[in-house]
């Protein structure tokens, strides 16, 4: 977790730690309230909030840019960037360490630099800013993935562990203790040497132990939920109708739970974005000639002083592609909890 | 129930998460292919001198022997057999076995690297909670006017930044174009120059050395601290502008500024104290993501921590280093909760020692 | 962790490792001789050195990686050092050692005045427990002496020793350190043993006593490690410098810096992209040499396409090895064409012009064609393996480019070492078709052909050469020369035995050698009389070198 981050790990609201802990400590008063306002009414307050929606451009922008990025991989065999622009992993383009236009660097004077390459190149003459436009494609991925992994796998051991309560509770949210007691970064870094010491995969194995090591966190979440919509009427009137547990749980339980999972999920997205970049940066994610963020501020680092252009600006995608998430999050936070409204 | 009590019962509670973190790390780390031997003897291994040291580093056994060993090693008490099976002793100690890397002791490496990740840990949470409390209730207080606005900002871009970027761009600009502050490693307080020994714990002059050589110390400190504590901070401002806000929408403060009561009085005398609750909890969480945070900012200047340590043990294989050092990670940071839940009676004595695991 | 430095210890380990080569770490203590006629100054200073990587431990009878030989290459001294170039000066031996039985006896004299640290004058014992240690204790440096069949000791200040076969490069073998072995055996440590024979607190490995100019004093947190001038050293002069502190920095830039903030004196490993900050800055320089080392891509010559000879040449068709070096090594490196590092290959009087021209200009067109022929399947996907580094990671994605331009999928893969050092001696298709490497050893030609490329037993199964000796009659005889041109002391008849060989390798293009590493520091200008040297990699103390710091 490149340290990163941690608002959040608990706190759709800061409160909810408090509720779990010290339970019903003055707790149910908000949840009579998370209960009445629902999904629906997060999505309305959220239009009215610029933060929010700034948050949003941002994540509409980046995942558009992820996603023409990835047709044009996936399906063009990079035929759209390398007809208009240049090919993202070969190289090279250009001349090594150019600076960006109108700049110089240790190398190069500014009279060098070029609009054709806006950015500058890399130590292997290739365009940054065309790797830079690449590296949202596998940030976007990674985050949106390993989220999904998370919140489905969290979200369904929370549920159950709280539905069921008594020992399966024990024994799910010991599971979730234990996860949650080793540095996430390193059980990935471990994971990541277990399950693929070639690399050849490393950033898919790096995108599900993230999703792993993040499920504690959303298992928690839920089942703090769950306890109250446990007791709610209609949960009890379903149960006396002899439905089968199962279905309670997806149908009424998990829905009725989700504003919060979804501000969470949002927060998250950004978390694993840094995360995936920190491993990234120790070797351990994206591999060269993969055009990932992290993976080009480690290849930036012997570089930081003949030419330190080449480090600051996946820094800053990176910044701005997590700003955009966290927004949206707090967005969706300030509107699924009306007592911080205005 | 009473703190003794309760604390006896978190404890216990504890044994089986920490069981746990043992056997995961186990399994995951002998499961790291690739064979440690080869990696210390080099590309070309005499065949008879590997077995012979593997039949040292007791590699040659089955793996759940080598497991119930393990568990038995790192147990403080254990009943070990003695002489075979049906005679059985207690066996007292803890034994994290012999880094195969470094060729001693995983016990020694660690208390060598421990106190200098926690020199900087200490350092980084300290910078976190002497900027961002503050920051966090002026925040709250002056809710939507330009203070709250700009530390609201800050507070997004310290949780949406790279630690490990900050890290690098602060080498850049402070080390190499000012040449301002060292780079690289810590130098730990208690270090001090020989000189300090010839004069003798009580004479002015080894005050007088040990006072100036906390100067290169808070210089190697700078850079690191706030690498690794800037999302500390932000994180924790976020949280306390959040409690604040809770605390100052609540009942009690209306009725407060209803007889008023100075607002100022209010946020000091009563809302302050509970709004500390979910700041608490956040700083005893994040100690695991901080160590995760350690390990990039060890990386990025060069400090031979725990993280670093931890990073030697995945690379050569080394289980011994891997699962000592992902233990004592564990164990410092169950602890860590355990003392979290115990402080939060101080701050708010609303809070019961009663059965808080739901 | 970017790995520069991590691998270049793996290099020299190689070398350590390099069987029946004594080592750099053999050489430990030959930077320093006991003559020197610096002129004593009492207090030269604290020379502060950045090592690339930590040190793991000090005894030189067990260490293999280079920080740590570093260390002891202080405290530590051989029967012979280099002089200034990969000549031969006696240092605990008084003069030329005699040698007999058509090179298989060697007799050596000791000086007698030498004495350890701890004052116990320097014997024929120590000498022969110290050759005879790395065997018996089974170490992992067993390999670089296991030609030897005995060691007498003469008298109190002879050592005789009488070899398996004439070992053509046993005057560097004489370099390793010497140990008191009174000191030695009661501290002692192996692998895996916590306690010495005597139960003694001190370790041998953290805590050597050795005859050379400095002394040991601690290895403090931080790994930082402490030596100071031994002030009763035997030799005639003093050296200058009070102590010297090593410091382990992994991160080049923050090497650099810690070098431009005066924080450091000397530093290793000058990675290419800094070379120029550090050749133009005010308060620093560099001081290099060249090295003794040998980095090459080579080729599963077992399975796959690669083990067919125009494959090969197809890949020497697809890139341009000397823009690669020029782009991703130089100045750090030069470039190299064969096994043989240019001072040891001019030596021995190699055809270097010859060699020169064999390697091929980039020529896709040809390259295509030469694919073709060999029948290499459309589809086919390359696989290269390369260890954590940039300079041969970059190369092995030159290559990887240049098939791609060809028209053929190709992919590189980084390895950790670990991971690497298991899969690139498999020899299975599915492992890697080619590799990049590094290996360096020591200024003799048995010590670049001998492990890498012949079939001998001890290297079967561990190097490329096995693969590509047994599946070509042209492999299997120049592998025999290799391994008779090593069992002989004789110049003449080993010089053309190792010019055909290797030609014949060049030309089957079972590696492409690549480059070779320079031995290079960055110094502050306020430190005088410290040198970089090809085989000893620097010097701090010996006859034409007094190292202080203003």
């Amino acid at each position: 977790m490149s340290g990163e981050t941690p608002h959040d790990r608990r706190d759709v609201d800061g409160r909810a730690d408090v509720e779990i802990d010290a339970e019903d400590d003055g707790g149910l008063e908000a949840e009579e309230v998370e209960a009445r306002v629902g999904l629906s009414y997060t999505l309305v307050q959220l239009r009215r909030d610029p933060t929010a929606l700034a948050g949003l451009a941002i994540i509409s922008v980046s995942t558009a840019v992820a996603i023409v990025a990835s047709i044009d991989a996936l399906l063009l065999d990079y035929w759209l960037t390398q007809t208009f622009w240049y090919h993202p992993e070969l190289g090279p383009h250009a001349d090594t360490n150019l600076p960006p236009y109108g700049v110089s660097n240790q190398y190069y004077d500014a009279s060098r630099s070029t609009l054709a390459h806006p950015l500058g190149t890399d130590f292997r003459g290739r365009d940054v800013a065309v790797r830079l436009f690449y590296g949202t494609r596998i940030a976007i991925t990674v985050g949106f993935t390993s989220t999904v992994i998370g919140l489905v796998g969290g979200t369904l051991t929370g549920a159950v562990a709280g539905y069921y309560g008594g020992w399966i509770d024990d024994v799910l949210m010991r599971g979730a203790e234990i996860l949650y007691a080793i540095p996430f970064l390193i059980l990935v870094i471990v994971i990541v040497s277990v399950l693929d010491p070639q690399r050849q995969n490393a950033l898919l194995v790096a995108m599900v132990g993230v999703g792993i090591a993040s499920m504690p966190t959303f298992a928690r979440l839920i089942r703090s939920r769950v306890f109250s919509v446990r007791e709610e009427e209609y949960v009890e009137a379903a149960k006396a109708a002899g439905v089968k547990d199962r279905w309670i749980i997806l149908r009424h339980v998990i829905p009725n739970s989700f504003a919060p999972v979804l501000v969470q999920a949002t927060l998250q997205i950004g978390l694993a974005i840094l995360i995936i970049a920190g491993l990234s940066f120790l070797g351990f994610g994206a591999q060269p000639p993969q055009a990932s963020w992290g993976q080009m501020l480690n290849k930036a680092r012997p570089l930081l002083i003949p030419n330190p252009w080449f480090s600051i600006f996946p820094g800053l995608c990176i910044l701005f592609t997590v700003v955009g998430f966290n927004l949206l999050g707090d967005g969706l936070r300030d509107a699924a909890d009306p007592r911080i409204q205005n | 129930m009473g703190l003794f009590r309760y604390a006896t019962r978190r404890l216990l509670q504890a044994i089986p998460v920490l069981l746990g973190i043992a056997t995961i790390t186990f399994f995951l780390s002998n499961a790291v292919p690739g064979d440690p031997i080869d990696i210390m003897l080099g590309p070309s291994p005499a065949q008879e001198q590997k077995a012979a040291i593997r039949a040292k580093y007791g590699l040659d056994r089955p793996l759940w022997l080598r497991y119930i060993t393990y568990l038995g090693d790192v147990s403080p008490i254990w009943l070990s057999t003695v002489d075979g099976f049906p005679y059985v002793a207690p066996e007292f100690g803890v034994d994290l076995g012999r880094s195969i890397h470094f060729g001693a002791p995983v016990t020694e490496k660690i208390k060598e690297r421990l106190p200098v990740t926690m020199l900087l840990m200490g350092s980084a949470f300290t910078f976190a909670l002497v900027t961002a409390v503050p920051l966090g209730v002026i925040s709250a207080y002056r809710r939507n006017q330009p203070t709250d606005h700009v530390s609201r900002v800050v507070a997004l871009v310290g949780v949406s930044t790279p630690s490990f970027w900050i890290g690098l761009e602060l080498i850049i600009v402070f080390s190499f174009y000012l040449g301002w502050l060292p780079s690289n490693s810590l130098v730990m307080p208690w270090n001090l120059p020989p000189a300090a020994d010839q004069a003798g714990l009580l004479s002015v002059e080894f005050w007088r050395i040990a006072a100036s050589h906390q100067v290169p110390v808070l210089q190697h400190l700078i850079l690191p601290t706030i690498s690794l504590g800037t999302l500390q901070m932000a994180a924790i401002t976020r949280i306390e502008r959040s409690a604040m806000l809770e605390q100052l929408s609540q009942d009690y403060v209306q009725l407060a500024r209803a007889y008023g009561v100075r607002d100022r009085k209010i946020l000091r005398k009563h809302a302050f104290r509970p709004a500390q609750l979910p700041v608490i909890t956040i700083v005893g969480l994040n100690l695991t993501t901080a160590f995760g945070g350690a390990v990039l900012t060890e990386t990025v200047f060069s400090i031979n921590g725990m993280g670093t340590l931890i990073l030697t043990g995945v690379l050569n294989i080394d289980y011994p280093l891997i699962m000592g050092t992902t233990l004592v990670f564990g164990l410092i940071f169950v602890l860590g909760v355990i003392l979290t839940d115990i402080s939060y009676a101080y701050v708010d004595p609303r809070v019961s020692y009663g059965d808080q695991e739901a | 962790m970017t790995s520069k430095n991590r691998d270049i210890s793996m290099d020299r380990r190689k070398i350590l490792q390099g069987m029946g080569a004594a080592t750099v770490v053999g050489l430990a203590g030959c930077q320093i001789g006991g003559n020197g006629n610096g002129n004593g100054d009492a207090d030269g200073g604290t020379l502060q050195f950045a090592q690339a990587k930590a040190p793991i431990r000090f005894d030189p009878i067990t260490l293999n990686d280079v920080p740590s030989s570093q260390v002891t290459g202080v405290i530590f001294e051989g029967l012979y050092e280099y002089d200034e170039a990969t000549g031969h000066r006696p240092q605990l031996a008084t003069s030329e050692p005699e040698v007999s039985r058509e090179g298989s006896r060697w007799v050596v004299e000791l000086e007698g005045a030498a004495t350890f640290h701890n004052g116990d004058p320097v014997t024929a014992e120590d000498v022969k427990y110290s050759f005879e240690a790395p065997f018996d204790e089974e170490t992992e440096n067993a390999s670089e002496v296991d030609m030897i069949d005995t060691v007498e000791t003469v008298d109190e200040g002879t050592v005789q020793f009488d070899l398996n076969f004439p070992y053509g490069a046993f005057r560097h073998t004489l370099h390793r350190a010497v140990v008191p072995k009174s000191v030695r055996e009661e501290t002692k440590q192996t692998f895996g043993e916590d306690e010495t024979p005597s139960g003694d607190e001190e370790i041998f490995r953290f805590d050597p006593v050795g005859s050379g100019p400095f002394e040991w004093v601690e290895w403090t947190q931080g790994d930082n490690v402490r030596v100071q001038r031994h002030d009763d050293y035997w030799g005639e002069e003093r050296p200058n410098l009070a102590e010297i502190e090593f410091s382990p920095i992994a991160e080049p830039t923050t090497r650099v810096t810690s070098l431009e903030n005066e924080e450091q004196d000397v530093i290793t490993d000058v990675p290419p992209d800094l070379w120029t900050t550090v050749e133009d800055s005010d308060s620093a320089s560099i001081d290099q040499s060249p090295g003794i080392g040998y980095f090459y891509l080579a080729f599963n010559c077992k399975e796959g396409p690669t083990s067919d000879p125009q494959v090969r040449e197809a890949v020497d068709y697809v890139f341009d090895m000397d823009t690669a070096i020029e782009n991703f090594v130089a100045p750090t490196g030069v470039r190299q064409y064969s096994p043989l590092p240019r001072s040891t290959a001019e030596d021995w009087e190699m055809p270097l012009d010859e060699w020169r021209q064999i390697p091929h200009d980039k020529d896709i067109g040809e390259a295509q064609s030469l694919l073709e022929d060999a029948g290499v399947a459309q589809d086919y996907g390359f696989r290269i393996i390369v260890p954590p580094d940039d300079k041969r990671e970059n190369i092995g994605v030159t290559v990887s480019n240049g098939l791609q331009e060809a028209g053929w999928d190709a992919s590189v893969q980084r390895l950790e070492w670990g991971t690497f050092l298991q899969q690139y001696i498999t020899g299975s298709e599915d492992d890697y078709n080619m590799y990049t490497l590094g290996w360096s050893g020591l200024p003799d030609p048995a010590s670049f052909t001998f492990p890498l490329l012949s079939r001998a037993d001890e290297a079967l199964g561990q190097t490329n050469g096995t693969y590509w000796g047994a599946n070509s009659e042209a492999g299997k005889e120049a592998s025999d020369k290799f391994i008779e041109a090593r069992e002989s002391a004789d110049f003449e008849e080993r010089q053309p035995l190792y010019q055909e060989a290797i030609t014949t390798m060049l030309e089957a293009r079972v590696h492409l050698p690549a480059y070779n590493l320079k031995e290079s520091y960055g110094v502050d200008n306020d430190v005088s009389g410290f040198t970089s040297h090809p085989a000893a990699g620097f010097k701090v103390f010996d006859e034409n070198n007094n190292t202080s710091v203003q």
